[in-house]
């Protein structure tokens, strides 16, 4: 009776781990890139998306834009006041693109392209390159007014529930006489249960 | 035993069925006369055999001794013959486990060997890469294990700890900066804070998993119980003021240091702000934090500038992570006069640290900095262990309750006295703790931070009393140089800004160190 329970308690082991190793073979999928994404509180790519929509649709509003002069604008930091590992310049990015892609702004090189440009521009300096063709040293257009912004965040949780919530913001300076132009907030919560 | 380790599993496997066959013969059990209690018992037994033997006979390796005689090999200066001894160790099985591709790792790094350290730590990654994916997919499995509960807990395929996970790609990057290949080793960094994350996902649910289960079944696991057992190793107030037992500071000050050099300050200053979150009080950290923007214009200022000068950081680790030696415990039962056993084994942890006193940084003959103390591997070790102490008490009392039951099923049948003997034998013998752990990581980290002038300079660093001095040729925004002293040995590997101008050489150790580093030859 004993070894007959004792073996009906193996072949259930033996079925359980079988059924366990089958369930670890998982599917790859492509998703929407553009859907809600939830998969824990982290800043995801769904907080990117809504920022930078946000951000752009705003922006383009703004009389300094609206205007239609395309003025040349150039990306500064966006601080990262989170104790997250957030890639800003990727929001910034998102942002540029859609406000390249509008027509109404155009920018200048930012401080991070600059080594860049300014090794491609000395690289052309040299005699293989045909001089009436060559880019000048000196031609380079400073922008008119500079974007910055930050991302914060506050956290509270407790034995049940965490609560995040961030606000991103981004001004618009005027390069010349330092007068804030633009700015707008976003503000993302998200709980957790 | 080597030979039996180095058998493939298969064959050991029918070589046991044989052995118990042959058992079961001898005592007379195979002819049907003897209870179903004790064929099943002894069935038990078997598969407990079965497991441990399929495992590579790790129930009876003793890992603390093994690579005890690597260490020792590693303390001495001699890296190529302990690199030897621990693939003797090894042998040639097939199958080798996450640990020994951990602490192959480690090893060529201090040899100075990081092509093939990181291949070998590459391949300890791809292990963990299992290990997540099975612990995102299925949490449960990581707390059931057959082998564990019938025969010890060295049975178990090691998983490696948390710690140690987040360690094995922060020194990836480490190795990726001493070849020059910062991108390389920003994959890395980032790897670490995103496995970090999945670590503290999986052990928020595995803790509510267990609070669940100790409030249904009323069964609380508290190691402070356990008589006899070195509470205050796991439980002070050290240990106890550590977040957790698998995110340390310099994994993500690391993070704010290169991903400042590539000039990503908006990643820089998470980094380190976590590093300060984890190790609050410390100046060094604070200004990696408050200095960022400064720091960053004024590079901005000189981006066409040659003369920019060098942000060198030096990493002084020391010692080595603790070692865990099993003790055992063999309470007697006595009940309607007969002893029985309960084997009981648990981990104890026993230091291994470097010399202590200041780690002192001097360039040239000027005292540049004092590098402060952010990591400590053996604390977070002592965590680790007392956290997994509840676990390991439930696996250890549930082998005993199976154990003891063995004997007195063994005892209740009058012809079986050697049957009673052999039950009892085996039950304590094949009770040890898990003495594995990735024994070659520092015990110790430290870090301190200068700005030096490029060029070729007299570096100094003092560990504890033992003085080396390296001739490094510095050139570009941001180097990284790492010494790591273990005994009376200190090796050195450095990171270059761009690696095709790296040189360095050595000048010369004083005290009682010897000083050992990648390049044999003076290259100045």
């Amino acid at each position: 009776m004993k070894i007959r329970s004792i073996r009906s308690a193996c072949l259930i082991m033996v079925i359980m781990a079988a059924a366990l190793a089958g369930g670890c073979s998982k599917q790859v999928r492509y998703g929407d890139a553009k859907a809600v994404e939830t998969v824990n509180l982290d800043f995801g790519s769904t907080d990117l998306q809504l920022i930078a929509e946000s951000m752009t649709r705003s922006l383009l509003q703004a009389p300094v834009v609206a205007n239609g002069s395309r003025p040349i604008v150039t990306v500064q930091d966006v601080k990262n006041k989170t104790s997250e590992y957030i890639d800003t310049r990727a929001i910034t990015d998102s942002i540029r693109a859609e406000l390249v892609k509008s027509g109404r702004v155009r920018f200048a090189v930012d401080e991070v392209a600059m080594e860049e440009q300014i090794s491609e521009l000395e690289r052309q300096q040299s005699e293989y390159y045909d001089a009436e063709q060559t880019a000048e040293i000196g031609r380079m257009v400073g922008a008119a007014y500079r974007l910055q912004g930050s991302i914060l965040s506050i956290v509270k949780q407790n034995e049940d529930v965490k609560d995040v919530y961030y606000k991103f913001n981004l001004q618009l300076w005027n390069v010349q006489n330092g007068l804030l132009e633009w700015s707008d907030e976003k503000d993302i919560r998200k709980t957790e249960s | 035993m080597s030979q039996s380790i180095r058998t493939k599993p298969v064959l050991i496997l029918l070589q046991s069925v044989v052995a118990v066959r042959r058992l079961q013969a001898w005592l007379g059990l195979a002819s049907g006369t003897a209870s179903s209690t004790v064929r099943a018992a002894l069935g038990l037994v078997a598969v407990g055999l079965c497991v441990s033997l399929v495992a590579a006979c790790a129930v009876f390796r003793s890992y603390h001794l093994e690579l005890g005689q690597t260490l020792d090999l590693v303390s001495a200066g001699k890296i190529d013959a302990a690199i030897g001894t621990h693939e003797s160790h090894a042998g040639d099985r097939d199958e080798k486990d996450l640990l020994y591709f951990l602490e192959k790792g480690e090893l060529l790094r201090l040899a100075g060997r990081y092509s093939e350290s990181q291949q070998a730590w590459l391949e300890a990654d791809r292990r963990v890469a299992v290990w997540e994916e099975q612990a995102r997919l299925h949490p449960e499995m990581l707390l059931r294990d057959a082998g564990s509960l019938l025969v010890n807990d060295k049975t178990r395929a090691y998983p490696g700890q948390d710690f140690e996970k987040v360690m094995l790609t922060t020194r990836i990057a480490l190795n990726h900066l001493a070849l020059g290949e910062w991108d390389e080793a920003r994959v890395a960094i980032k790897r670490t804070h995103e496995r970090e994350a999945l670590i503290a996902a999986l052990r928020a649910k595995q803790v509510r998993r267990s609070e669940q289960a100790a409030g249904e079944s009323g069964y609380t696991r508290d190691f402070r119980e356990l008589n006899g057992y070195p509470v205050e190793t796991i439980d002070s107030p050290e240990i106890n003021a550590l977040r957790n037992s698998y995110q340390n500071a310099f994994s993500h000050y690391l993070a704010g240091f290169l991903y400042e050099a590539l000039g990503e300050t908006s990643l820089a200053s998470a980094g380190y702000r976590q590093a300060i979150e984890l190790q609050p009080g410390v100046a060094l950290l604070e200004d990696g934090l408050a200095g960022l923007d400064a720091r960053q214009a004024q590079r901005r200022k000189v981006v066409a500038d040659s003369t920019v000068r060098t942000d060198l950081l030096v990493v002084v680790e020391t010692g080595l992570a603790p070692a865990r030696r099993s003790v055992n415990i063999n309470l007697p039962i006595v009940k309607d006069e007969e002893v029985f056993f309960a084997p009981i084994s648990f981990p104890v942890l026993e230091s291994q640290a470097g010399p202590a006193g200041a780690r002192e940084i001097v360039v040239g003959e000027m005292l540049q900095a004092e590098g402060a103390d952010i990591t400590s591997v053996d604390l977070m070790s002592r965590r680790a262990l007392k956290d997994e102490m509840p676990w390991i008490v439930l696996r250890a009392v549930t082998r005993a309750t199976v154990k003891v039951a063995l004997q007195k099923a063994a005892s209740e049948e009058e012809d079986s006295r050697t049957a009673r003997a052999a039950t009892k034998i085996g039950s304590i013998v094949t009770e040890q703790a898990d003495e594995r752990a990735w024994r070659s990581l520092p015990a110790e980290i430290a870090v301190a931070r200068v700005r030096v002038e490029p060029g070729i300079h007299d570096i100094g660093v003092d560990v504890g009393g033992m003085q080396h001095r390296y001739r490094v040729n510095l050139d570009g925004p941001f180097a990284v140089m790492s010494v790591r002293q273990i005994g009376a040995t200190a090796y050195m590997s450095i990171s270059p800004a761009s690696s095709s101008d790296a040189t360095l050489q050595r000048a010369n150790t004083h005290g009682d160190g010897q000083s050992r580093h990648r390049l044999e030859e003076d290259v100045l």
